[in-house]
């Protein structure tokens, strides 16, 4: 939960000054952006699986009450435990407390959102209960006691001297350069953590209803590991990742690793029912599943924010996202950044504490375009932005006076012919102590608040209508 | 006390959506899957060696049956592999391997592989008591033996074929069913590809 207001202006102004993170973050962009691209080309029917999963998704949505009692029966058919958490403190006392039942001492996590919107491991460390991240990333992340800096890469923001350095200090290895080399460190490291697990903890991708089976996805084996060498395993899934039916992963699982990483297929996939059976020699002995809510069931509510709950996590909005960008992942201030931070943020927390993040987008609708399931991301912002308007309403707010009284003039100006031409002819003359080349700069307030950011464009002396009458009615007399 | 409670709260606050909400979106038809189930099987088969190298995995080819034995040995002198670990299935079952009972160090994992994706270069395999799945995770090697019948065109004809072989009713669903993709990797430092991160860092076909 978050604690403070997200001040987005100021957390981007402090990302903005490292000129290191601007390139890893362009570099990044740039190559996920590409390798999508290339990815999506490869498949014809691409448009069709996007309308597809989104149908999928919204009867899902629609009727989640009756897909998660499926869900609950399934998973208790095959052998395993289900759990309703409709919080983030109860998902993890959940957790801990199933850990504490088992004299649990080592817990092995692998990659998930989920775990780190309930920040499950404060809890269970403070309990006692030794946990390790074990996505490589993630365990940087962890190392340096730092936040991760996108969903699918965590430690983007790290250089390999960073990392060689932080290995050396804490493994008494030396400072090797090469990441081929820090990666078989990691692997010795964390190989160990595995083996003397008592307790693996996995987020979902995907839980299939009709047959209790939990879908991970992953390119590491951290997770086939976390999930079948401890004893006991935990997943943590937020209520809206259901699939109705086994046949339609096929779907989901084809949009997914395309649109995150432009993988046609990611390394590792594994599709778990239940605990392990008689006569196999391996997997956990005891599978629980937990049911998060955590304020989703409250955006399912809303029909014009729902769609909200269709997100796959793929991450390609934030790929593609022009804000992201520039500004990176810590200035969306919470577990989730880029276009769907924005959305599920304010939708999860707070809204007076993370009013900035529906206004944190230019609406260019990148995000719309790329997005697997097709979340229309400037509508469901713009609701967003209506609701903190209408939280605020009744207080006093300078700001909006203004705003209400410029669009009241402009729509007055832009409704006659005769004023709009005189509005035009008169900003070429108002314009002439601002003018530099083709651009205003330095304008008066409240203008000034545009031009301290950018230019504005310059007023032509022979505007459109002019322009476009004289080559008309020359182009008249011609014929 | 307290979660039966939750449960409570949340289906009652998913209930209050609308009930004609509720009905829409019924399923369609989906014939853009096209799973293409009749396709050639040579194709196929160069598909699938296509995409599996391109994510750094490796493919023998085998004509003949016969030679998988040497195949294998020779596989595990160019290792230089102490100990093996396989899956107790046929055609491993009957080469006389000598296995390794502690997985965890083991230096190379065998195991057969119960169908292959072509266009994405994938493994499939199933769980069960003589198909563990350590096998295929712990080793720093691991080499699979694929039948060449058993590669399908997409995933989604793979998911066809399991609904086929489980008659829709999925009860008898293994635990795990895993899909392989080549070596372990990650992009974690700095966007570098590096293998082996957690699972094999070698992941070699052999294809009979």
């Amino acid at each position: 939960m978050i604690t403070e207001r997200i001040d987005f202006k100021k957390n981007s102004a402090e990302a903005l000054k490292s000129p290191k993170l601007k390139k890893a973050l362009v570099n990044f962009t740039d190559r996920s952006r590409n390798s999508r691209k290339k990815a999506i080309s490869e498949v014809s029917e691409w448009e069709e699986l996007r309308s597809e999963a989104r149908r999928i998704k919204e009867q899902v949505i629609n009727n989640l009450d009756s897909y998660l009692l499926e869900l609950e029966e399934s998973v208790t058919r095959v052998g395993g435990k289900v759990h309703w958490a409709k919080n983030a403190e109860e998902a993890s006392s959940i957790v801990v407390n199933i850990a504490r039942e088992n004299n649990v001492r080592n817990v092995v996590k692998s990659k998930s959102m989920a775990t780190e919107e309930i920040e499950l491991n404060r809890h269970l460390i403070s309990s006692g209960i030794n946990t390790v991240e074990t996505d490589l990333g993630e365990y940087i992340v962890q190392l340096c006691n730092d936040h991760p800096f996108h969903i699918i890469t965590p430690a983007i923001h790290k250089t390999k001297e960073d990392i060689s350095k932080l290995f050396s200090e804490k493994f008494g290895v030396p400072e090797y350069e090469e990441p081929q080399e820090l990666t078989n460190i990691a692997r010795k490291e964390l190989r160990e953590k595995f083996l003397s697990a008592d307790m693996g903890i996995s987020g979902v991708n995907f839980a299939v209803a009709e047959t209790g089976t939990i879908t991970i996805v992953e390119n590491e084996g951290n997770a086939r590991l976390a999930t079948t060498y401890p004893d006991i395993h935990v997943a943590i899934m937020g209520i809206e990742k259901i699939v109705p039916k086994f046949e339609q992963l096929s779907i989901f699982l084809s949009l997914l690793a395309r649109s995150a990483t432009g993988q046609k297929s990611s390394t590792y996939v594994s599709l778990i029912t239940g605990p392990r059976r008689e006569g196999e020699s391996d997997g956990p002995r005891q599978f629980h599943l937990v049911f998060l809510d955590n304020g989703r069931s409250d955006i399912a509510k809303s029909k014009e924010t729902r769609e909200s709950l269709y997100c796959i996590r793929c991450g390609a909005c934030i790929n593609i996202c022009p804000v992201y960008r520039q500004v990176g992942g810590h200035s969306y201030g919470w577990v989730y950044s880029g276009p769907i931070g924005a959305v599920i943020t304010p939708q999860l927390n707070d809204l007076q504490k993370t009013a900035d993040l529906p206004f944190a987008s230019s609406l260019c609708g990148a995000c719309r375009d790329v997005c697997p399931v097709k979340i229309d991301f400037p509508h469901v912002l713009l609701s967003l932005r209506q609701r903190v308007v209408e939280k605020t309403k009744g207080k006093p707010n300078p700001a909006q006076f203004m705003e209400k009284m410029a669009f009241r003039i402009w729509s007055f100006v832009f409704s006659k012919p005769f004023y709009y031409n005189l509005a035009g002819r008169m900003m070429v003359f108002l314009q002439y102590f601002y003018q530099k080349e083709n651009e205003l700069q330095g304008l008066p307030y409240p203008f000034s608040k545009w031009t301290k950011e950018k230019n504005f464009p310059a007023f032509s002396k022979k505007p459109f209508r002019r322009r476009w009458k004289e080559k008309y009615s020359a182009k008249m007399e011609h014929q | 006390m307290i979660l039966k409670e939750s449960k409570e709260v949340i289906l009652q606050n998913l209930s209050s959506i609308a009930t004609e909400e509720k009905g829409i979106s019924k399923s369609t038809e989906k014939t853009f899957l096209n799973p293409q189930l009749s396709i050639d099987q040579s194709k196929l088969q160069n598909d699938f060696i296509a995409n599996f190298k391109m994510v750094s995995g490796e493919v023998h080819l085998l004509e003949e049956k016969g030679r998988l034995i040497d195949k294998i040995n020779e596989l595990i002198r160019e290792f230089d592999a102490q100990s093996v670990s396989f899956w107790n299935t046929e055609p491993l079952k009957s080469l006389e391997l000598t296995h390794e009972t502690d997985l965890a160090s083991a230096d190379i994992g065998i195991t057969g592989a119960d169908f292959a994706i072509a266009d994405t270069g994938t493994l499939v395999l199933l769980s069960g008591p003589e198909q563990p799945r350590l096998t295929s995770l712990l080793p720093p090697v691991h080499i699979a033996i694929l039948k060449k019948e058993t590669i399908v065109s997409n995933i989604h004809a793979l998911f066809a074929k399991l609904g086929k072989s489980y008659k829709k009713n999925y009860d008898e669903l293994c635990t795990c069913i895993s899909f392989i993709t080549g070596p372990s990797r990650t992009a974690d430092i700095e966007l570098n590809l590096t293998l082996g991160v957690h699972g094999p860092g070698r992941a070699i076909v052999i294809i009979v």
